[in-house]
């Protein structure tokens, strides 16, 4: 391979990389957010009386919707690349599907037994024995898989992820106090946690991405 | 930081992807490090000085 050939091949993978990425969060989207959505919309309707026949309509399109999207995500999906790779690249990655299997299905499980049908962003009561479950696994899987993954991933990788951490923290640092201050002066409701760990993880994520792909 | 990686990785007609395996690294490590976004660690210059078979200040220099 020539010089300029090898340089568009790898630009082409790191194109290839990013449209990966793009594609996944788009597909977890599709298939996080739609089951929250019908699941969420169809306990309201019945708490309200029942299903109408409009509510179906709504259900189908939000079906369609996600069909589309899932679709979308699996024809355009990247074949999977034949370039040769270090083997600390191939255990990060199976420790990202491993968390990220973990993460679906505590998603889906809150989902299934919130009262209110809304996972992350509800304040409902939960099962007892759910919430023991969800909190185990956030208090001993992610950090043992955290510390694990740290172990696995490169230097770069490691940089991305305490800039990200650095710019996450202190987004907390300026949130919290800020919100909480407004919320005393009656310009914003009460603060939400939830909210605030949203906010610090989208921060935290968007850095990292941008230190390692951009 | 500047460097020779680039250059010297061409020259033995290597892939970005074949310099990571080499140095047990992600290709994106490599892309940074060859596009001065990352300064590596003092291991890994060694690892890379001992792979190339060359002094480290012929690989890298600094700016000023």
């Amino acid at each position: 391979m020539t010089k300029p050939e090898q340089e568009t091949a790898e630009t082409g993978r790191d194109n290839e990389s990013l449209k990966r990425l793009g594609l996944g969060m788009l597909g977890g989207f599709a298939l996080l957010f739609f089951p929250s959505f019908a699941l969420g919309f169809t306990r309201a309707r019945m708490d309200q009386g029942g299903l109408e026949a409009a509510d179906y309509t709504i259900l189908g399109v939000a079906a369609l919707i996600a069909v589309v999207i899932g679709v979308t995500v699996w024809r355009l999906w990247p074949a999977p690349s034949t370039e040769p790779e270090a083997p600390r690249v191939k255990n990060s990655r199976i420790m990202i599907w491993l968390c990220m299997g973990v993460g679906a299905l505590i998603g889906v499980l809150l989902v299934i037994t919130d009262d209110a049908g809304n996972a992350i962003l509800s304040n409902g009561t939960i099962n007892p024995v759910v919430a023991g479950v969800v909190i185990a696994v956030w208090l001993i899987f992610v950090p043992i898989a955290t510390v694990k993954w740290l172990r696995i991933v490169d230097e770069h990788e490691v940089e991305a992820y305490n800039n990200g951490a650095f710019i996450a923290g202190h987004a907390y640092l300026f949130i919290v106090p800020a919100w909480w201050m407004a919320t005393r002066a009656g310009w914003l409701p009460a603060q939400d946690p939830m909210i605030v760990f949203i906010l610090v993880c989208t921060i935290w994520s968007g850095v990292w991405f941008a230190k390692r792909y951009l | 930081m500047k460097n020779r990686l680039k250059v010297l990785r061409a020259e033995r007609d290597w892939s970005q992807a074949d310099l990571a395996v080499r140095l047990d690294v992600s290709r994106q490590a490599v892309n940074a490090i060859e596009t001065g976004k990352h300064d590596p660690s003092l291991p890994l210059v060694f690892r890379i000085s001992r792979l190339f078979e060359m002094p480290i200040e012929e690989i890298f220099h600094d700016e000023a």
